[in-house]
């Protein structure tokens, strides 16, 4: 009985073109099923509406899509497996959608499932329906912004954490935003003037970046700006496993960023997230060069 | 427009992205120009009122402690029938787009290439230091660090006397220029530099304020005009700038301290210059820089009563030295984040409240900064292939001593 059952742990079956084993189906069981049950356990402190719950179906929805793309950047199922798991149990994930009722999974989906596309398609015209995606899912963000003109942030620690965040608000307000698209135009430039060859790894490595470095300079950044930065953090790490910091890091700041805005109170200063915020841009950044610099 | 751009070696990416960036730089200033700030109120606009009042004979006055070179500026703005601050913060906005351009004129010289050098362009106009300095503050040190760049554009082109010209303009308008002096004595010791160029210092200064001088103010009082500016903001022995006082204690020992952090980094440059003058080196583009570097963070750091804004001309240093090197791309990102910091504590008015990130750590971190450019230094010249043997005056009679026995042992064997 015990070599029976040992067996079935590691039976392969098939469904499709898809092979699992009985292990890969207990976890995707368990793990979808304690994921119901963490949000579950938190929902009650905000109202629960049908957009908190479209997003928490999205979450797992999400989940599986990083997953898809953790196996297409590594073709190793066991990684794509724990990135599933690991997202149903993501902490900021949960908050956002679950506890919070901030629903940001909307735009972020929109982010991920363009990445998707984008590497899948890396070599094909679909790449463009990829960007497409992306370019939606901003769009979704940017309804939902609401500029502030009392604060140059709403709760993420960025760069006005360390430079001070309630002088010249209306101001800076328009200035961040033009020198962001300054550096933005300037990496550009570099990359059309070095003929820069965009590969899959580049494309994560980018997106890490982007969603590092934008939500660190643009005005207004609530609490939750670092969510897509969250999950890209852990396919960066899924495909290159020595920067287990990265999303380790970042999953700290972001949650302290929650906490700060819910609770009013951090156990940490503020601005000592923003100096790793910088840090992990800086990381990513020497990241980008060295994988053009090596080719 | 096809052929423009052959003649220029351009191709649209370039053209667009300098556009760009221009717009941009422009857009920013455009928006931070309605700013008012405390010095404005206190110093400029009086001193402009005056100006317009009394004419060229308020520069016979003491009422202004700056350069009067700079007053000279403010005289031609009170003539003009537009806005003072307008006007005011046109010319410095028109400056630091000189000012960026010289920039990425100096890195096509040192690194050339054309990609780096619009991108030194670019870069520089979004740089926080500089245009929060000339839009928002309405300060005016992007003259004297428009005039330090282009001494560098001579240096790097070995017109010395043409690099001294400005470096002697750059010191008319502001005495942060001094800051970096020491690595022109490192120059002349290595023979880039005449002696005979270091007279455009007092040479230009002397010229500059000879109009004042004739509009009746004391030649002395002109002359002094430096040190007695320095003997204002005397309060602090760090005026809201990140340096060794931030750690120690910049409220005790102020008069102590003063005169005593004086000598003391008159004592630590005259060690440097004097284990810098100890051989000969090959100078280099970036040497160069790496030495003005490491002058424009020493010196500030440990003089007394500096300024935020002090540091300004490291912020700019520091992107050559990055756009040179850019294994050190993070020091023109902690240099202007630090320095942006102080000018942020000042223009919000923090008082003696201390910043988000306190002095003392950014004091920590310049010292860092310090080090690392110091070791960069030091690695250069303990590197025998950027020594270059030293001819004393024993070497060279000995030489020619040499060189004369062979000849007479020549005609001996003849």
């Amino acid at each position: 009985m015990d070599e029976l059952l040992r067996n079935l742990l590691v039976k392969k079956w098939r469904l499709g073109k898809l092979e699992f084993s009985f292990l890969d189906g207990l976890l995707a069981v368990c793990i979808t099923g304690t994921g119901i049950m963490l949000r579950l356990a938190v929902m009650d402190y905000t109202v629960t509406d049908s957009r908190k719950i479209g997003a928490m179906v999205i979450d797992f929805i999400l989940a599986y899509f990083c997953g898809e793309l953790v196996y297409e950047y590594t073709r190793h199922r066991n990684k794509a497996f724990l990135t599933y798991s690991i997202l149903v149990i993501y902490p900021t994930l949960i908050a956002n959608s679950a506890l919070w009722g901030k629903n940001s999974v909307y735009g972020v989906f929109f982010f991920f499932v363009g990445q998707y596309y984008f590497v899948l398609h890396i070599q094909e015209r679909g790449k463009w329906w990829g960007l497409l995606a992306i370019a939606a899912g901003a769009a979704r963000m940017a309804v939902q912004f609401e500029l502030s003109d009392k604060s140059l942030n709403l709760g993420w620690s960025n760069f006005y954490e360390i430079i001070g965040k309630r002088m010249f608000v209306e101001l800076f307000n328009q200035v961040s935003v033009l020198c962001l698209l300054g550096i933005l135009f300037t990496m550009a430039y570099v990359f059309v003037k070095q003929r820069v060859e965009i590969t899959k790894d580049l494309v994560l490595r980018l997106f890490l970046f982007l969603a590092l470095l934008i939500p660190y300079l643009a005005p207004s950044m609530p609490a939750w700006a670092g969510l897509t930065a969250d999950i890209a953090a852990l396919v960066y790490c899924m495909r290159w496993p020595k920067k287990l910091y990265v999303p380790m890091l970042h999953l700290i700041v972001s949650y302290s960023a929650y906490a700060y805005a819910i609770n009013g109170e951090t156990k940490l200063p503020m601005v000592l997230y923003s100096v790793v915020l910088l840090l992990l841009l800086l990381d990513t950044g020497v990241g980008i060069y060295k994988e053009i610099a090596e080719r | 427009m096809k052929r423009i751009l052959e003649k220029y070696h351009l191709d649209w990416a370039d053209v667009l992205y300098l556009l760009a960036m221009t717009v941009i730089g422009l857009a920013i200033r455009g928006i931070l120009r309605v700013v008012t700030t405390v010095d404005w109120e206190m110093y400029w606009d009086p001193w402009i009122a005056d100006l317009r009042e009394m004419g060229f004979s308020y520069l016979a006055t003491d009422r202004y402690d700056y350069a009067p070179s700079f007053v000279y500026i403010l005289w031609v703005i009170s003539k003009l029938p537009v806005n003072p601050m307008t006007a005011y913060k046109a010319i410095h906005i028109a400056l630091d787009f000189v000012a960026a351009a010289v920039m990425g004129r100096l890195v096509m010289e040192t690194t050339g290439s054309k990609t780096k050098s619009f991108c030194a362009y670019g870069l520089m106009l979004i740089v926080p230091t500089i245009w929060a300095d000339s839009a928002l503050w309405a300060q005016c040190d992007i003259i004297f660090m428009l005039f330090i760049l282009l001494c560098f554009y001579y240096l790097f082109r070995e017109m010395p006397s043409r690099a001294m010209f400005f470096y002697g303009l750059a010191f008319a308008f502001k005495l942060q220029s001094l800051f970096i002096f020491p690595f022109l004595v490192i120059l002349w010791v290595n023979k880039k530099i005449k002696i005979q160029h270091f007279l455009w210092i007092p040479g230009l200064y002397f010229l500059s304020i000879i109009p004042a001088w004739m509009a009746g103010r004391p030649l002395i009082d002109l002359i002094n005009i430096y040190m007695a500016q320095g003997a204002q903001d005397v309060w602090s022995l760090s005026i809201k700038w990140a340096n060794i006082y931030q750690i120690i204690g910049n409220q005790y020992f102020l008069l102590e301290y003063a005169e005593a952090g004086t000598w003391l980094i008159l004592g630590i440059l005259m060690c440097v210059m004097f284990a810098m003058a100890q051989k000969r080196y090959r100078i280099t583009k970036e040497f160069i820089v790496q030495m003005a570097l490491f002058f424009a963070i020493l010196t500030p750091y440990f003089l007394p009563h500096m300024h935020e804004r002090y540091g300004c001309l490291a912020d700019i240093l520091a992107i050559l030295y990055a756009m040179m090197n850019w294994r050190r791309f993070y020091i023109p990102v902690v240099q202007i984040l630090m320095s942006f910091t102080c000018y942020m504590a000042y223009l919000s008015h923090l008082g003696d409240k201390e910043p988000t990130i306190y002095y003392g750590i950014w004091a920590l971190a310049e010292l860092g900064l310090l080090v690392i450019v110091g070791l960069d230094m030091w690695r250069y010249m303990a590197n025998p292939e950027n020594q270059i043997p030293m001819e004393t005056s024993s070497d060279i009679k000995a030489s020619l001593g040499s060189a004369m026995g062979k000849q007479e042992r020549g005609r001996q064997n003849g």
